[in-house]
């Protein structure tokens, strides 16, 4: 479009067509120029937007970068080092586009619709006032025109206003005229300024982004760049060794183990099948390990779940063949002390080596003589682990070839393991780090292996048997090795202990011409019988003999003690031996009225009962306090169940307390445990043999309390436990259900008391 | 083979137990045997707490049972469903019962819909009344008869056979919601 001509202020004041065809043109020329410029905002409005959705998406990408750092790569320091650097470079550059976007389009808009709105709109209003004008100019040049002569004073008037019309016209013609003149003039350093701020801030933005990545690249100094290549070079040699992968498949698939464990804990895994011992005896491929002592089994899922253990301590177990009547390939037996699990391998040669394996497992730990192979390999872990590393090692190279052999994975390899075996130490393991316990109770000799569990005292072989000698009444003796020593039992150990226990049974031992003189390890065994009795069976050295004096029953019931020991042949009745099954119809016998014990004593028992405090009991036990008296219309043990003292409870099990003894309510220990939903008591008090059919004072059995304070597991307990009785002499091919049912609720039950106490 | 009579012979599914496993034992007569089994409800128990896969382990039967009134019951027989296939023997027997017949008018789950669900997932299939004792006897009959198959056979095939998978035992009957079973044909 060509710029309209001039306008001339001659012709503009005249008002000449000639000037009304200028001004035409010109308003035309500006309406364009708007109308264009206006297009122009439009584009820079659109790019305004679409910059803000880059720039956002762009910063998404670069937080979407970081995180597939974080995830895939954080165990890579060489990658994460160059993901860095390169997430760096990222947000530079967002930073950079950020500035420029925002920066350059905002200024050539503002500076275009500036221009429109100020120079553009003021021609348009000029031009609005100048058309206005132009109407009065012609309403007085008509009213001039119409004149009359007859009225000379109106033609005057006439006359008057359109001079005065006329100059104002005149005036506005010109405003208008110099208006354009002006926007003509600004229009043309406005735009182009306009247009080069543009420029300037793209120019700014590249030479930014220059001197940035120059900055980096100086930085980075082709490190990416070779990081890139070292990994490709690395993944070639991936593609290279997965090539060869195929030549780890054995010769004979199947026949033979495939490789070392790579636990150093485990002695051999594989695959084998197990026959279930339900009545389908369906057989099940699962992997088995034999780890430590145990044998475990584990299904071949995705979900990491833990082992099964098939047996918890194979030193009880026995390797044979299958018998002939199974009919299959590679089929071995493995016999415990309750049960039988036929097991299955791939074949004949891999079913030699698994039996080799378990009979060596077996024979070691009958070696190691610990019943805990563990604690012998503890010693020897740094070697041994050593050694596996260099396995560990082997497969690694193949398995992840990708890890820049950096020693933060093996060496925290070594950590675990070490943690582990802290972590799960065996029960055996808590319970000789006891104070004391390193040593025989009676005689000193070190590594005892004995226990009396009732006692709650560790001892040596020698003195064992003598333990044994004194009857179960007195003293039930198991080996810490080879019998089993369930959660309840465990805790009652725990308490005891050989220190603790002889600061009672030793407490009052004068320091100089002990009668008889104590044991030590060369003893002979007429020594120790007579020390070991001396001990526990009269307490002589538990009770003050000065001090106290015999009012209370003890006392003479010591006498008598005396007696019989005086006579070697006779069986000691120092306590009652509980009686199963008279207890239930012969209450009156139970409840027979106080014994004459001091009341202080029974407070002493009743706060231990309360406080689950073992050690109290023992002291109480061995100044002769009868654990079967009922005071108060209780008994201790009724006190120590409705307490929940599970380790309490076991004590005055084992140390003679009936387990039916009734309270004043005619409620047995069963009852108070079904009362306050203790599951773990109830599982206790069932195990020991509690007679769950008797009735308290309101005709309820504990089955009918535990329903009413609707304890699930417990009501599940007793009826499980009912229909076991009932099946006993059907040989119950649901046995081992039952066992699984009862030992899940009784984990699950001490978990949450544990939770709980935490 | 024992020819044990159980003391309680009566198994009424009705008398639902609130709280804990109930147990019941049922014989029945299957080609001259006695087979004494012994059943499982484990109905209470998921309400109070979640069942222990033990409860599955020795299982050789299961009923499903659902109220033929009670839409969402017959729902969750897919979840029962997966449940057994997850944790119990895959040779169990498991039959789908859809309990309370005599509620024509309430109900919400037609006999031919469940019919189908059964097939398709290879259970048998019964619908029953407690209350007025429909079926009952036949559920418990036809189950243990199937599982008493299912297991001699197995017992030919896993022990002189070689492979336990010969016989092509999966004759799934329906599963139950509660009991479970355990049949000793000792």
């Amino acid at each position: 479009m060509v710029t309209p001509p001039k306008i001339d202020f001659a012709d503009a004041i005249q008002d000449s067509p000639k000037f009304r065809a200028t001004i035409s043109q010109h308003t035309i020329y500006f309406n364009r120029l708007e109308s264009r410029l206006n297009e122009i905002l439009r584009h820079i409005n659109q790019m305004i937007d679409q910059s803000k959705n880059y720039v956002q998406t762009f910063y998404k990408l670069t937080v979407s970068v970081n995180q597939l750092c974080d995830e895939s790569f954080s165990d890579n320091p060489l990658a994460t080092k160059t993901f860095e650097a390169l997430s760096d470079a990222y947000g530079h550059t967002l930073t950079l586009l950020k500035t420029y976007y925002e920066h350059s389009n905002i200024v050539i808009y503002q500076k275009l619709s500036g221009f429109i709105k100020n120079e553009l709109q003021k021609v348009v209003e000029a031009r609005a006032h100048f058309d206005n004008m132009s109407q009065s100019m012609d309403e007085a040049l008509i009213k001039n025109a119409s004149g009359s002569r007859q009225k000379p004073a109106d033609a005057a008037d006439g006359r008057n206003a359109l001079t005065a019309v006329g100059a104002c016209f005149a005036h506005t013609t010109l405003d208008y005229v110099a208006q354009i003149n002006i926007a003509h003039a600004h229009k043309d350093h406005m735009i182009l300024e306009a247009l080069w701020t543009f420029v300037r801030e793209s120019s700014a933005f590249f030479s930014k982004g220059h001197a940035t990545f120059d900055e980096w690249t100086a930085a980075d100094n082709g490190y990416v760049a070779d990081t890139i290549h070292t990994f490709a070079s690395k993944s070639k040699l991936v593609e290279r060794k997965m090539q060869d992968v195929h030549s780890l498949v054995p010769k004979e698939m199947f026949q033979h183990p495939s490789g070392m464990p790579i636990d150093a804990d485990v002695m051999m895994e594989g695959y084998l099948y197990k026959r279930s011992s339900n009545a389908f005896k369906t057989w099940n491929r699962r992997w088995f390990q034999i780890k430590e002592n145990k044998l475990l089994y584990s299904h071949r899922s995705n979900d990491v779940e833990p082992s099964t253990v098939m047996e918890e301590n194979l030193m009880l177990c026995l390797v044979r063949p299958a018998p002939p009547n199974i009919d299959r390939v590679g089929c071995f037996e493995l016999v415990t002390p309750t049960r039988s699990h036929l097991l299955q391998a791939d074949s004949e040669s891999l079913c030699n080596d698994w039996m080799r394996a378990l009979q060596r497992t077996i024979l070691a730990l009958h070696e190691s003589d610990n019943g805990f192979i563990n604690s012998s390999r503890g010693s020897a872990t740094v070697p041994s682990t050593s050694k596996t590393e260099t396995d560990l090692n082997k497969n690694r190279s193949l398995s992840d070839p990708i890890d820049s052999s950096s020693p933060r994975s093996t060496s925290s390899n070594t950590s675990t393991i070490n943690q582990e075996n802290n972590g799960k130490l065996s029960t055996f393991e808590q319970i000789r780090r006891v104070e004391g316990n390193e040593k025989c109770a009676d005689c000193g000799s070190a590594s005892p292996k004995w226990v009396s569990i009732n006692i709650g005292v560790i001892l040596c072989i020698e003195c064992s048997g003598v333990h044994r000698s004194l009857g179960v009444q007195m003293s039930k003796v198991r080996s810490l090795t080879m019998d089993s020593i369930d959660g309840e039992l465990k805790d009652v150990l725990l308490a005891l202990g050989n220190n603790r226990v002889n600061s009672i049974f030793l407490k009052y031992l004068p320091e100089t011409d002990i009668i008889p003189p104590p044991a030590n390890e060369t003893s002979t065994r007429q020594v120790r019988e007579a020390w070991i009795k001396a001990k526990y069976v009269e307490k002589r050295f538990a009770k003050n003999t000065k001090a106290k004096i015999s009012i209370n029953k003890s006392a003479s019931y010591k006498d008598v003690l005396d007696a019989w020991s005086a006579d070697l042949s006779m069986p000691l009745p120092t306590i009652p031996t509980k009686r199963l099954s008279s207890c239930g119809s012969d209450t009156a016998l139970d409840l027979v009225g106080e014994s004459e014990v001091l009341k202080d004593d029974w407070k002493h028992v009743k706060e231990s009962c309360e406080n689950g405090n073992i050690l109290g009991l023992l002291e109480a036990f061995s100044q002769g306090f009868d654990l079967n008296a009922h005071h108060e219309g209780t008994t201790a043990l009724h006190i120590a169940t409705k307490h929940g003292h599970t380790g309490t409870v076991e004590f005055l099990l084992l140390n003679g307390a009936k387990i039916n003894m009734l309270d004043e309510k005619l409620n047995t220990a069963l009852h108070l445990a079904a009362q306050e939903g203790h599951t773990l008591q109830v599982c206790q008090l069932l195990k020991r043999g509690a007679d769950g059919n008797l009735t308290n004072v309101d005709s309820k059995t504990p089955l009918d309390i535990a329903m009413e304070g609707t304890h699930a597991d417990i009501v599940t307990l007793f009826r499980v436990t009912i229909m076991r009785n009932e099946f006993n002499d059907y040989n119950n091919p649901m046995d081992e259900t039952v066992d699984v049912v009862i030992s899940d609720i009784a984990n699950r039950a001490a978990n949450e008391k544990l939770n709980k106490s935490e | 083979m024992n020819t044990t009579t159980c003391s309680r012979n009566e198994f009424n599914l009705e008398s639902k137990s609130t709280i804990g496993v109930e147990f019941a034992t049922r014989s029945i007569q299957v080609e001259g045997k006695t087979v004494k089994a012994q059943i499982w409800d484990t109905a209470g128990q998921e309400r109070y707490r979640a069942i222990t896969s033990a409860y599955y382990r020795g299982a050789v039967g299961a009923l499903l049972v659902y109220d033929i009134a009670k839409h969402v019951t017959y729902e969750n027989v897919e979840r029962w469903l997966k449940e057994l296939r997850d944790h119990a023997d895959q040779n169990i027997v498991i039959m789908l019962v859809g309990n309370k017949s005599d509620l024509r008018h309430l109900r919400a789950v037609p006999t031919d819909e469940a019919k189908i669900y059964a097939e398709k997932n290879q259970l048998s299939f019964i619908e029953t009344s407690a209350l007025d004792s429909t079926n009952v006897e036949a559920a418990f009959t036809n189950i243990l008869t199937e599982i008493y198959k299912s297991v001699s056979n197995k017992h030919v095939g896993s022990d002189r056979q070689g492979y336990g998978g010969g016989s092509g035992t999966i004759i799934p009957t329906p599963p139950t919601e509660p009991p479970k079973k355990q049949c000793c044909n000792s």
